[in-house]
Formats: structure tokens, sequence, C-alpha cells
């Protein structure tokens, strides 16, 4: 793990940082029905891409600073809770390197576990929202949300079994990172905005985890790809 | 789709001619006052000094007006959705709703004139006189830096990969046919930084940077006029904690 930050490190976080700002500046105007500023971010792969390559600093700061940035240039404010849950996202993501050789199945399992951990969850769930608004009992009883979290597992390993073993290693890890990293800022996001825990997680936790899942699973192989071979290319 | 930066320009008046710590100290004070507390006044408060601070900085709307929109549609957004699923009475919502519009528009008040007002070159500058490590004032001051170099890097490449038949966002394709066509954007703009960052890496090493204590230099003095500032920052948080 490339943990000591030394002059190449620095250059590497600013680059990352101002990456992630100004991509996410392009995607920020598309945001998600969700109860909180979720928007589609195809650019959540670049903390993970450089935590990634670079370790867990290069990567914290990459998702930290950059997300500041692209919610300057967007003129939405800072959201230091936000902030912070991008740091994290890129810092677990650059936490892989510890041992990559033997993360491989290491990584699936423990994907696997956070899908499981995730389904059980949502048996808390269950209990309709306390509003005025929304019709009682809209979200689905328990009897089928344990399927429902199964069957999210189950597609994950499938899909994981079709990526190449590096590139699955990295793909699980980003989802990883991206589940701990948004599930932080929504736990700490709750006392913020004054959301119930129930509202948090269905509004606010689920939409972002699934479209930067997707985002990673369709955007990271093929990045990781094109930049070993810009490495061999230049011989680096 | 024209990117604009952050367009800063020296301003006169009082706000203007303060120091950058000063400023950057307000905005973070201002942030963590309405972080603090859901009371309504405490809120009206910030809300109030924040307004204030847009209308010293003299940026004028029309620099502003699209940030100004996009922050509005977006508090208009999540004050409804808050206000449809929170907990309590509906007068207790209701409540709530207009203490969000206070939070949110505060929040952005604080930050939006930031960058219009903060030298690009003194990020690094006012972030080392703050008390942040060198290894980190540098990061941040290179990262704002490099904001408009990849942006317009960016923007050309789309227009590259748009000569050449390519649809960003075409209608009647789905999320993932969306996302796939992002890559012939993003993989040539990200490597190209890449390999220019390596270039700027070797420039670093070679002016010796990180072997000796660095020093910084640019103008900037404290006198009683940022005193103040701090001072009313300092009481920003104040009412925050006793009130809220």
């Amino acid at each position: 793990m490339k943990a000591k930050v030394d002059s190449r490190a620095i250059v590497r976080m600013a680059t990352g940082a101002a990456l992630y700002g100004v991509f996410s500046w392009l995607t920020n105007v598309l945001p998600l029905p969700s109860v909180s500023l979720v928007s589609v971010r195809p650019a959540i792969v670049i903390p993970i891409f450089f935590g990634l390559s670079w370790g867990p600093w290069v990567g914290f700061f990459v998702g930290g600073v950059g997300n500041l940035i692209g919610d300057t240039l967007s003129g939405i404010g800072f959201y230091p809770v936000w902030d912070l849950g991008n740091a994290v996202v890129g810092g677990l993501a650059g936490l892989v390197p510890l041992g990559r050789k033997g993360l491989a199945d290491l990584g699936t399992w423990l994907c696997i576990c956070a899908l499981m951990i995730l389904g059980a969850s949502m048996r808390n769930l269950n209990q309709p929202l306390e509003s005025n608004f929304l019709p009682a009992g809209w979200i689905p009883s328990e009897h089928y949300l344990w399927p429902i979290g199964l069957g999210i597992a189950l597609t994950a390993t499938w899909f994981a079994s079709l990526i190449k073993a590096r590139a699955r290693t990295d793909v699980v890890w980003g989802l990883v990172s991206i589940a701990g990293g948004i599930g932080f800022a929504s736990l700490l996001d709750m006392a913020y905005s004054g959301l119930s825990f129930q509202a948090t997680m269905i509004g606010q936790f689920l939409p972002a985890v699934i479209v930067n899942s997707v985002n990673v699973a369709v955007l990271l192989p093929p990045l990781i790809r094109a930049y070993e071979r810009a490495l061999e290319r230049a011989g680096r | 789709m024209k990117f604009s930066g952050f367009r800063y320009v020296q301003r006169a008046g009082v706000y203007g001619q303060l120091d950058e710590r000063a400023r950057v100290l307000l905005a973070i004070a201002g942030i963590l006052s309405v972080l603090l507390t859901w009371d309504a006044l405490c809120l009206s408060i910030s809300a109030s000094a924040a307004l204030g601070i847009v209308f010293a900085s003299k940026v004028k709307w029309h620099e502003i007006r699209r940030f100004a929109l996009f922050a509005g549609y977006v508090i208009a957004l999540l004050v409804l959705l808050t206000f449809m699923t929170g907990e309590g009475s509906l007068e207790e919502r209701k409540l709530r709703a207009a203490a969000q519009v206070l939070r949110m528009g505060a929040l952005v008040g604080f930050t939006v004139v930031l960058p219009f007002t903060l030298h690009p070159a003194r990020y690094g500058l006012t972030f080392r006189r703050l008390g942040c490590p060198d290894r980190l004032a540098f990061a941040v001051e290179l990262a704002f830096r490099f904001v408009p170099s990849f942006g317009q890097r960016l923007e050309r490449t789309i227009q590259a990969q748009a000569a050449r038949g390519m649809e960003l966002a075409p209608s009647g394709v789905h999320l993932l046919g969306r996302l796939r066509r992002l890559i012939p954007v993003l993989i040539p703009v990200l490597l190209d930084a890449i390999v220019a960052a390596e270039d700027v890496a070797d420039a670093v090493d070679m002016r010796g940077f990180g072997t000796a204590k660095r020093t910084w230099t640019g103008p900037g003095r404290w006198t009683a006029a940022e005193s103040m500032v701090l001072l009313a920052a300092v009481l920003l948080i104040l009412q925050a904690l006793a009130l809220g």
C-alpha cells in the first residue's frame, strides 16, 4: 500500500480532485428522485480508481476535495457530511492494495455479506413511514424482503463472475467502498437533514448505492484496462 | 455544454478587501452555525448573515444567476420531498420545511460567493496561513488550479467526440447506454490528466519540493476589520449553540 504522501502523491491528489470536481459538475444536473441531493454521478469511479491505484490517502483527498469542487462549480453550497462520505468512498477503495493477491475471493465474499446484511436490515425498514402523505404499507411485506436481498446477492455474484479476476476485485471493492462511504454519510446526514432512519435508508442510501454501483460496474473495468494499457505503452 | 469554471475578479467594497483567511473563517463559521441547529430564529439570523455576505461581496446577479436558479431548484425539490416523507403533524412539517429552506439557503449564501472572491492562486497560501500542513495546502491549491484546464480538456473531448458523431445523452437511450457513452469522454480526459500529472510531479520533484521547509509569500494582512469579522463568526456559532 502506498500510504506515504510524497510529492507524486500530492500531484495525483490534486489531479484526481480536479477531475472528480469537473466530471461531477458535468453530471450534477441530473438529480435522482430521492429525499436528498443524490445525483446520477458516473464520476464516482474517479475517487475509487485513484484510491485503488495510489492508496487510501489519495482516494480520501480525491473524494472529499473533488466533491467540494464539484458542488462549488455547481453552486449548490458545501455539504461537509457528503464531502466526508465521498472521501470515505475513496479512502476505503484505497485499502485494497493492502494485499491484492489474496483479496479476490475475500472481496467477493465481503460484497455478498454486505448485500445479505442489507437484505436483513430491510426487515427493520418494514414499518410504514410515519407520514400523513404516503399510503401505509407501501413498503413490501417482510415475507418477500428476504428473497429480494438474496436475489440482489445472487445477481451480484453472477455479475462478478462475468468480470475478469483483477477487475472483479476492483469492482467488488469499489462496491464495498460505495456502500461504506454512502452508508456513513447517510447515517451522519440523518441528524443534519432531520429524516427518519427509514426515510434515510429507503430514500437516500438505497438510490445512491444502487445507481453508483451501476456506475462503478460499467465504468471501472474499462477505465482500469485503459490505464494498464497506457502504462504498458509508456513503459512505466 | 460550456464550462465556466471559477470567475474571480478583484471586488471593491468591504468584503472584497478583507483578508482571504477572514472570508474563509466566516464561511466555515456560517456553515457550522447552520449545521448546529434547527431553530427557526437561529437559522433566520444565519440566513440574514449569508444574504448580507452575498450583497457585501459585490458579486453581480448575472454572475451567480445560474447557481442561484439551480440551488433554488434543488432546495425546492428537497424541501418538498422532506415535507412529504417527514414525521409529525402538518404544522410541525410546515415549520420544518421553512427551517430547511432557511438552512439550505444560508449554506448556499455562505459559500456561493467564495469562488468569485478568492484569488485562485491564493488557496494554498490561505489554507497554509490558517494552519494547514504544507503538503495539504499545496494539494488544495494545485487542485483548484487544475480545474479550469481540465474543464477545457473535457469540453474539447466532448466536442471532438461529437464531431465523430457521438451524442453524449441522446434521447431514447437507456441509463446503461448513456453510461457507456461516457467512456469515450471519461477515459481520454482521465488518462491525459494522469500522464500530465506525472510531468508535473517530475517538475515538483526537480524543484526539491518537500526536502526543506516551504515558504509561502503573498499579500495579506490581519487588521482590526478582520478581527471584527472573526468576532462575528464566533458570535454566529455561539448563537447557534445557545439558542439552538
